[in-house]
This record gives C-alpha cells, sequence and structure tokens, in this order.
C-alpha cells in the first residue's frame, strides 16, 4: 500500500523530465557534487554522470526497502469494508423490524407425526489404530493408563464418536420432550473423558464428574454460552447446564492435563445423537411431514462431507448437510458410509 | 555585508541577556523552592550562571569587535600572520582553572548535605521508591515503621509526605536507570538497577508538586508522572490510614472510581 | 526520506479483522463471507477515525469519540485521540493486544476481542465491570508492563475505559458472524439485518457488558479466626490434593515452578496448531522407519501411501501454523505466578484476592474454588490468608518440610 506513491518518486528521480532539472540544479556524481547540464547528449560526461547517480539511486532504493522489510512485521488486515454497503446495513439497521410471526408459525405448526431414524456410521478402508499420546506418559498419575489420541476411533468398521444433529433449531416436540430428560454424565475417568463426544439439550443437566483417584479440571470453551472451568477433587461431582444452542461442537479439556480433550454438541432440541462404539444411532420422536435438515460432524473432519448414505440415495452436500421428510410412524435406516479421506 | 554579519552575531549576546533579565524580572526562572536545602543549589546555580554570563557576554562582544574591525570589505591589505601571544596564553589557561577549582571548593558544603550518607538523618526510611517502566510503586512502612513486613502501605504515582519533618527516600529500580526528579526540591537522583539510594530532604510548604522521570528509560518515558503532596502531619497520617483500610478491604464499599 | 513521505501518507487507520479465527476450525471463512463481515462491522462500529455505535450497544459514542481518532486537541481545548496516545502502542489499534511495542512484552498485552479479561471483581466468565476496568487503570497492574494512569482525568479515564469496552464488544461480534458464517450453508450468505446483526448477535454481546455488575463476588464474611490459625489452614489447602492443590502449578515453593505445559486462551489456537504439526512430523518419521524396515512391496506400497498423504497432511498444517505465526505474537507457556513475590496483579486487598480464589481467572487455567465441589467460603478465606502471608513466610521453611521436601515437582 504504502510503496505506490514511492515508487512513483522514486520514478521520477530516475527519469526526471527535463523540467525537473531546474528544480535539482545538482547532482549527485558518486560522492561529489557537479553541476547540471541542461540538455544532456547521448554519451556525455554529463550524461554518463546521470548514468551512475541512477545506479547509486537504485542501491539506495533498494537498502531502503531492506529497511521497510525489516521494519513492517506485514500485517494483513484482511478485505476493506464497501462503503455503499456499509450505508445500506445501516439504513436497514435504524428501521424497526420486520414482523417475523409467518415464520414462527411455520415452526409451530402440529406436524403430521412422529418418525424414528437409525443409523449407523461405518468405514470401509482400514484406518490406522489411534495412536497412543507420549504426552501422557509425562504425568505419573496417567502412565498406567493407555490413553490414545481419539480424534478417529474406529472398531470393526464402525465409526466411533460421530454426531449428528437437526439444523433447524424450531422444530415442534412431543409432550414428553417438551422438557430435557435424563442426564447426561462427562466423567473424567482413566485421563481421558467419557463419552469422548457428548449430546446435550439446552437446559438438560450434565453431570460432570471425576472417577479417578486425584484432581482434574474440566473446561468447557463454550461461545454463546459462558465458559467454564470446574477444579474437580477426586469423586467429585459438579451440575452444568447449556442455556443457549451452540453453533459449533463445544470444545472440552483439562488444564491439569492438556492432552485431555472431549466435545460436546449443544442443540436447542433432541434431535441429535452420538455414534456408540457399533458406529450406531437412534433418533427418537423426530417430527414428520416436513424438512429438516442434519448435520454430520466428526471431530478430525468437522463438518463430514464426502460421505455416501443409503448407496448415494440421499444426498449430502459439502458440507456434511442433507435433508430429510420423514412420514409418520416411519423407520428411516440411515447406513452412512464413510470414505477414510472424508476423516481428514 | 561584513557590517552585517557582525551585527547579527551581536544580537547573540543581547538575546541571550535579555532572557537572563526576562527570567529574572519575571520569576521563571527555577520552580519555587520549597526544601530546606534548596537555596544552597539555587545559589551555586545563580553564582555559576553569574560567571558563565560574564564571560559569555566578553566572549561574544570580542567576537563582535573582531567582525566588525577585520571585514573583509574593509581590510584590503595583504595579512599577516602572527604566532601569537605566550604569555596571554598561560593567563587564559590559568585563570579558567583557577575558577573551576574556586568553584569545585565552593560547592563542597552544598554536595555533602544532599548527597553524603554522613549527612544522612539517622531515621529509618520514610517511604521506598521503586522506579519501573513507566510509574512510580510506593511502599509506606506502616505501623511497625519496617518496610518489607505485612502491614506496609502500598501506592503508586501519588506520593505523600509530611511537612517539616525529616524526609528519607529509598529509591530503588526494578528494571533500568530512571531518574527521581523533584523540581520544586532541587532533588534528583538516578534509580540504578541493583541499589538502594537514599534521598532525604525536608519540605517547607504544603502543597502538591511534580514528581517526573529525569532519565529516559524507554518508549514510555514521557507517561511516567508522579505527584507528590506535601502535607501537614495529621493529614498524612489520616491518608496513610485510609490507603491501609482500603488495602484491608474484604468487601467492596464504595464505587472504587469515587474514591481513588 | 522517500519512503518515509509514500508512508506518511497512507491510508486512515482501519480495524483488523480476526483473521486467525476466521482461519481456525470451525472456519475457515470464505472470502465472501469475510467480506460481509467487514461491511456488517463497520456499519456496526465505524471506523478507528469515525467510530459509531447503534443505541442497541449501550455504549456511549461521546465518551468514545473522544478516547477515538489521531492525537491532539480540538478547538474547546478537548483532548482527544486518548487511547492512540496512551494504550494502542501495546493493545493496538483493533485492541487485539499486538500494537508495535506488544512483542517485547511478557506478559503480552490483553486482546480485547474476545471480551475475556482477568482481572475484575465479577464471576469468572463475565465480562469486567466499568469500575473495574476504571481501577485497573488508575492502579496499573503490578508484574506487567501495564502502567498507572492515576494522574489522567477522571473524564479521560473513563473514555478510555468505554473504548475498551467498544473494542472488546466489537470483537464479539465479530467472533459470533464468524461462527455465524461458519454455519452457512454452500452458497448461502449472511443475511445483514436486523434479525442477525442486532437481535441475534449484537444485543446478546451487549448484554455481557451491561449484566456484569449483577454479577459481582461478594464474598461472606471473613471467619472470626485469629490470623495465624487462618494461615495454618490455609496452608493445609494450598499443599493439600484435595481442595487446594494449588502447588500443583504454583509449586510447592510457591515460587511458580509447578506445571506450565499449557498456553493461555489467547495463545493456545497457535499453541495446539503448533503441537499438532510437531506430532503430525512425528508420525511421519515413525512411517519411514517402518517403510525402511518393510519387508514386502505390498507393505512398501501401502506405506508410501501413507507417507504421501502424511506429507500433504504436513504441508496443509504446516502453512496454516506460518498464517497463524504471522498474524499473532510469538508462542508462549502460561507462567503459573510467583506468589512469594508480594505481587498481585490486581490489588492486594483481601477482597481481591478472594475473588481469585474464588474464581480462578478467566482465559488461563487457573480454576475457581467457587465451583470446586465442597470448597467453602470460609477454605477460601484461609487460603487468602495463607497467600499474603507467604512473601513472609521463609522459604527455608518449606525445604525444610519433610512432607513438601518429598514432594515431586509434577
Amino acid at each position: 500500500m504504502c510503496q505506490s506513491p514511492v515508487h512513483e518518486r522514486l520514478q521520477q528521480f530516475f527519469n526526471p523530465p527535463y523540467g525537473a532539472t531546474l528544480i535539482f540544479p545538482f547532482r549527485f556524481h558518486g560522492l561529489a557534487l557537479v553541476a547540471n547540464c541542461r540538455r544532456p547528449s547521448r554519451g556525455s560526461e554529463c550524461m554518463q554522470a546521470i548514468n551512475l547517480n541512477r545506479s547509486a539511486f537504485a542501491i539506495l532504493f533498494i537498502a531502503l526497502a531492506f529497511t521497510a522489510v525489516g521494519c513492517n512485521r506485514r500485517v494483513e488486515y484482511g478485505p476493506r469494508a464497501e462503503a455503499s454497503i456499509v450505508e445500506e446495513i445501516r439504513r436497514t439497521l435504524s428501521a424497526p423490524a420486520p414482523a417475523t410471526e409467518a415464520a414462527a408459525e411455520t415452526a409451530d405448526a402440529a406436524p403430521v407425526g412422529w418418525a424414528t431414524i437409525k443409523g449407523t456410521f461405518t468405514v470401509l478402508e482400514n484406518v490406522p489404530e489411534p495412536a497412543p499420546l507420549a504426552q501422557a506418559k509425562t504425568d505419573p498419575a496417567c502412565a498406567k493408563h493407555v490413553v490414545v489420541d481419539e480424534s478417529i476411533v474406529v472398531q470393526d468398521g464402525a465409526l466411533v464418536g460421530a454426531a449428528i444433529f437437526a439444523r433447524s433449531p424450531k422444530l415442534p416436540l412431543t409432550p414428553d420432550l417438551a422438557e430435557p430428560t435424563g442426564d447426561v454424565v462427562l466423567d473424567n475417568k482413566n485421563c481421558r473423558f467419557e463419552p469422548h463426544v457428548f449430546f446435550a439439550r439446552t437446559g438438560q443437566k450434565v453431570l460432570v464428574r471425576n472417577s479417578d483417584p486425584f484432581g482434574h479440571n474440566t473446561k468447557i470453551d463454550s461461545v454463546a454460552n459462558p465458559s467454564q472451568n470446574f477444579s474437580l477433587p477426586a469423586a467429585a461431582t459438579v451440575e452444568h447446564t447449556f442455556g443457549k444452542e451452540e453453533l459449533q461442537p463445544v470444545k472440552i479439556g483439562c488444564s491439569i492435563h492438556p492432552w485431555m480433550g472431549g466435545w460436546a454438541i449443544v442443540r436447542g432440541n433432541p434431535y441429535g445423537g452420538v455414534s456408540d462404539e457399533r458406529g450406531s444411532f437412534v433418533i427418537e420422536k423426530v417430527p414428520a411431514g416436513r424438512e429438516i435438515e442434519f448435520q454430520l460432524w466428526q471431530e478430525k473432519a468437522g463438518p463430514l462431507d464426502g460421505v455416501t448414505i443409503n448407496g448415494g440415495e440421499v444426498k449430502v452436500d459439502g458440507k456434511g448437510r442433507f435433508k430429510l421428510k420423514l412420514e409418520p410412524d416411519q423407520e428411516l435406516a440411515l447406513d452412512i458410509s464413510v470414505p477414510a479421506d472424508a476423516l481428514k | 555585508m561584513g557590517k552585517f554579519w557582525s551585527l547579527l552575531f551581536l544580537l547573540v549576546p543581547i538575546l541571550g541577556v535579555y532572557c537572563f533579565v526576562y527570567g529574572w524580572l519575571y520569576n521563571i526562572w527555577l520552580p519555587e523552592d520549597v526544601s530546606v536545602h534548596g537555596h544552597t543549589i539555587d545559589k551555586l546555580f545563580f553564582f555559576i550562571t553569574g560567571l558563565t554570563g560574564i564571560v559569555f557576554i566578553g566572549t561574544e562582544v570580542a567576537l563582535f569587535w573582531f567582525m566588525w574591525k577585520y571585514d573583509r570589505a574593509s581590510n584590503t591589505a595583504p595579512v599577516k600572520f602572527t604566532h601569537g601571544s605566550h604569555s596571554l596564553e598561560v593567563v587564559w589557561t590559568i585563570v579558567p582553572a583557577a575558577t573551576l577549582l574556586f568553584i569545585s571548593i565552593y560547592q563542597l558544603n552544598a554536595w555533602a548535605e544532599v548527597k553524603l550518607e554522613s549527612h544522612m538523618p539517622k531515621i529509618p526510611p520514610t517511604v521506598q521508591v521503586t522506579a519501573r517502566q513507566f510509574e512510580w510503586r510506593l511502599q509506606y512502612p506502616g505501623k511497625d515503621n519496617v518496610i518489607g513486613t505485612s502491614d506496609d502501605i502500598y501506592a503508586v504515582n501519588d506520593l505523600h509526605l509530611p511537612v517539616n519533618e525529616e524526609i528519607l527516600v529509598e529509591l530503588k529500580s526494578m528494571d533500568v536507570l530512571h531518574s527521581f526528579f523533584l523540581p520544586n526540591f532541587r532533588i534528583k537522583q538516578d534509580a540504578v538497577p541493583g541499589m538502594r539510594i537514599p534521598i532525604w530532604f525536608r519540605a517547607t510548604k504544603e502543597g502538591v508538586y511534580d514528581l517526573v522521570c529525569a532519565e529516559l528509560c524507554g518508549w514510555g518515558h514521557y507517561k511516567m508522572k508522579g505527584q507528590l503532596t506535601i502535607e501537614s502531619r495529621n493529614k498524612y497520617d489520616e491518608w496513610l490510614n485510609k490507603m491501609y483500610e482500603k488495602q484491608e478491604a474484604t468487601h467492596d464499599t464504595q464505587s472504587v472510581a469515587s474514591t481513588e | 526520506m522517500a519512503l518515509a513521505i509514500g508512508c506518511g501518507r497512507s491510508d486512515a487507520p482501519r480495524f483488523k479483522l480476526n483473521l486467525p479465527a476466521m482461519e481456525l476450525p470451525p472456519g475457515p471463512i470464505l472470502p465472501a463471507q469475510r467480506q460481509e463481515i467487514a461491511n456488517a462491522l463497520t456499519a456496526l462500529f465505524g471506523t478507528p477515525d469515525q467510530p459509531y455505535v447503534v443505541p442497541e450497544s449501550g455504549l456511549d459514542l461521546a465518551k468514545i469519540k473522544l478516547a477515538a481518532g489521531p492525537v491532539g486537541s480540538d478547538q474547546a481545548g478537548l483532548h482527544r485521540g486518548l487511547y492512540r496516545q496512551h494504550c494502542g502502542h501495546c493493545h493496538g489499534t483493533t485492541g487485539d493486544g499486538m500494537g508495535p511495542t506488544a512483542a517485547i512484552l511478557n506478559p503480552y498485552p490483553r486482546d480485547y476481542r474476545q471480551g475475556k479479561f482477568k482481572y475484575k471483581s465479577t464471576k469468572r466468565d463475565a465480562t469486567p465491570t466499568h469500575d473495574d476496568l476504571v481501577r485497573i487503570l488508575r492502579q496499573g497492574i503490578m508484574g506487567t508492563a501495564m502502567p498507572s494512569f492515576a494522574l489522567l482525568a477522571p473524564s479521560e479515564i473513563d473514555a478510555l475505559v468505554e473504548y475498551v469496552k467498544y473494542l472488546g464488544l466489537r470483537g464479539q461480534v465479530e467472533l459470533s458472524l464468524i461462527q455465524a458464517a461458519a454455519d452457512l450453508g454452500e452458497g448461502e450468505n449472511l443475511q445483514l439485518d436486523r434479525a442477525l446483526l442486532i437481535d441475534e448477535v449484537l444485543v446478546s454481546e451487549a448484554d455481557k457488558w451491561k449484566t456484569a455488575s449483577e454479577q459481582i463476588i461478594d464474598p461472606p464474611d471473613r471467619p472470626d479466626v485469629p490470623l495465624a490459625e487462618s494461615i495454618a489452614k490455609g496452608r493445609e489447602l494450598f499443599y493439600g490434593a484435595a481442595k487446594g492443590n494449588c502447588i500443583k502449578c504454583h509449586g510447592p515453593t510457591a515460587l511458580g515452578d509447578g506445571v506450565t505445559t499449557d498456553w493461555d486462551d489467547w495463545n493456545k489456537p497457535l499453541g495446539e496448531q503448533d503441537r499438532d504439526l510437531k506430532l503430525a512430523k512425528t508420525v511421519l518419521a515413525e512411517l519411514q522407519q517402518q517403510r525402511s524396515q518393510a519387508a514386502t512391496s505390498d507393505a512398501i506400497k501401502e506405506l508410501d501411501e501413507q507417507i504421501a498423504a502424511q506429507r500433504e497432511d504436513i504441508a496443509n498444517r504446516q502453512s496454516l501454523v506460518n498464517m497463524l505465526q504471522s498474524q499473532m505474537l510469538p508462542l508462549r507457556t502460561i507462567m503459573p505466578r510467583n506468589l512469594r513475590l508480594g505481587l498481585y496483579r490486581f490489588g492486594r486487598r483481601p477482597l481481591d484476592l478472594f475473588r481469585r480464589v474464588h474464581e480462578g481467572i478467566n482465559g488461563v487455567p487457573m480454576p475457581g474454588g467457587g465451583l470446586t465441589p465442597g470448597f467453602t467460603p470460609e477454605e477460601m478465606w484461609h487460603v487468602v490468608d495463607y497467600v499474603r502471608s507467604l512473601p513472609f513466610e521463609s522459604i527455608n521453611r518449606v525445604k525444610a518440610d519433610p512432607k513438601i521436601a518429598g514432594m515431586s515437582q509434577r
């Protein structure tokens, strides 16, 4: 940015218009100052002097360029805001909000019935066994456990810890699901989080427990909800609830044992799940008769795309999303086949 | 043209003297002296200023006179070179040497009074001042009069001291060279990392005075400003008590913004 | 000189986008969405020279204008540009804690953009109150490069605090928009309307600042126990693994020589990516080792494929780490406080220390006793008393204690 005016200036130095010699009546010739000549002819002594000057300035320029590079961290600022669009946004912001009742109505409309989704995540190719974490061995209390990197866990072709959840937040609920049922337990056990990935509804009780005979802490890096850091002495349990839905899975960690990691999928509705050790999940009482968008997620891959569902019957987009419209009382089986390439 | 240059150079002593006299007339020479020892330093200052002022005026006038007399336009005769005068050289060497020797002896008392540790009052330090980029950290000894115990009172940039009492400041630096400068007390002492340097003085007048750093200590040197409040013993004790109470607070009593 | 003239005519300063957050998971955010976020942020907050706030932010534009813009006085003699004069060189124009002098400081200056502050009177995750920030400005932070601005006029301190809140809120809104952008489907755009910008994002982020004063920790009265007894009890808790377990990080000597393998939240994204890159490199080395010992041609072929895949993975990670390194300050691990110096960041009042013990310190591993089951406020007061006595406790006492001397430094 700051180079272009400099460049222009140096251009003037290198190729001065003849008028400019009136302003600069002297030129540097090596170290000596020589009087200028008005209209130098090619090959004249004066022209040679000017050429020498040019090379001197070239060296000076290179030196200065180096200084500039040395002094300035190249700071990226990101794209510049577009003034006209900014004005437009400000105009829309000062206008009163349009009524959104129409949208709310459709969300609350009673569904024609309820359906169940059962599915499995399978990986056909060979995936390397989870590697033991060297860092865990440095801790005397944890050295006796084999702590592995759980970012990809495949057991007998089943992908463990992959998540599926409904993206649309405003979905009707059966009366028995109106309030969250059952508690989720997040256990600090054998120097790892059990479960490694869990699904929790907003308002659902999450019992954070420590089953190890030594202290842990559980750090929940939620974004929409206040982040939390529980200090857990041996055998302690604390309660935690997420008040708001989290757009992205929430990372869970332990500051005492930095390699410990886990994930929480926090959604405003109960329509989601995490695959168990057989790679399977069940989502019950899903509203039927309307299109619902689902998201697939896996720790290593993030949004899980490039998968095939029921042999290509259900189209999955590049963000690991697909839409389903269920019939009442339907029991839909989803066979999600994940190529090893998708887990990167 | 030559006359012009000589007249121009004559302006230097005239303007110089004008500044000196103007400063004197309007009392903008030195900030108000509110310390007991300050007048000896001021006396020295004015003595040396007077002495150098006389030499300055003499030199400038001589310069003018030579320029005026030996102007190129009116001196067309060939220039004659001369070796000079041996006795004159001896004189202009001995006179300044003697003057310097006199000054060095004349100032001995003033120096001893302010800097020599044998003149240091035999009292425990009133306050420990720790210079740090870019602030003054202050630590008062508290009730037991010993610095470094659990009842010390801490403050920053806001130095309070009692009037008409011997004051012993213990100066430290946490990082680089700083200089503890109290213009109204004629005190300027470098703070050197790793050293505890005593400074003593006695204030004669209540008021709020500047405390500044007089050693370029880094990019934030300009913001290293403090203030010194000289107050009566009662008010000073009251202030110390208030600071101590605040420091021992176990509850929010008042809004911080309104009290500090 | 030509260069200086050239640079002197550079554009008006502008806010920097949070590019590391846009690059990291759940990103990367696409260029079109980055442009949208830049537009939305400028619409909501203006530029460093021309700040702007919407009423829902709860910020006072008059105060912000006093702190913003270039340094100088206006016609009424009001001093302006306070932030750039006093704060910008460390905390940066954007409030990202990356001003020109930031890299030479330890600890680094605060990055306001997450709305996350360490020293405050409120709950761990809450934002500080206005008074908390005023106090920080007046007192400075001992043990850091943050000096005291006690001699600035109260109105100037007020303006600066408002500006810090403004920069914080701007950064929080940016992070929320990044989350929203990451959640978009393919080919979708952010709807930069009132529903998203104000109702969904700004109001909830601004509420964090507005409700801060409701979340102040007011401790119960200190138990009526003689100080010596309280100190002794605090000492037990400090060394005990059950509740305090302070020695885990602060060390058996309390010199801050315990475990220090973690990063603070501001450094963490870079730390984790850097760690994963190193891990990927060791995996590659292992694979190469295996290949050199492989017997069958099938095994070699398979290993070659794995090695190629691993190399590609490393290249991707390396470019991400390079990008982060160019946009962030050099990585530093956390440093547990040396409690024997008697330097207390947010002040030495028992009240301040109680709040630290009760809530921990946001953004760093220091946990809060208030979130530890079975840790009572009385016990926390004992810990406070012990910590306050630590600078005056002889270190020989610790070294002579057989129970502690035998303790391995984990």
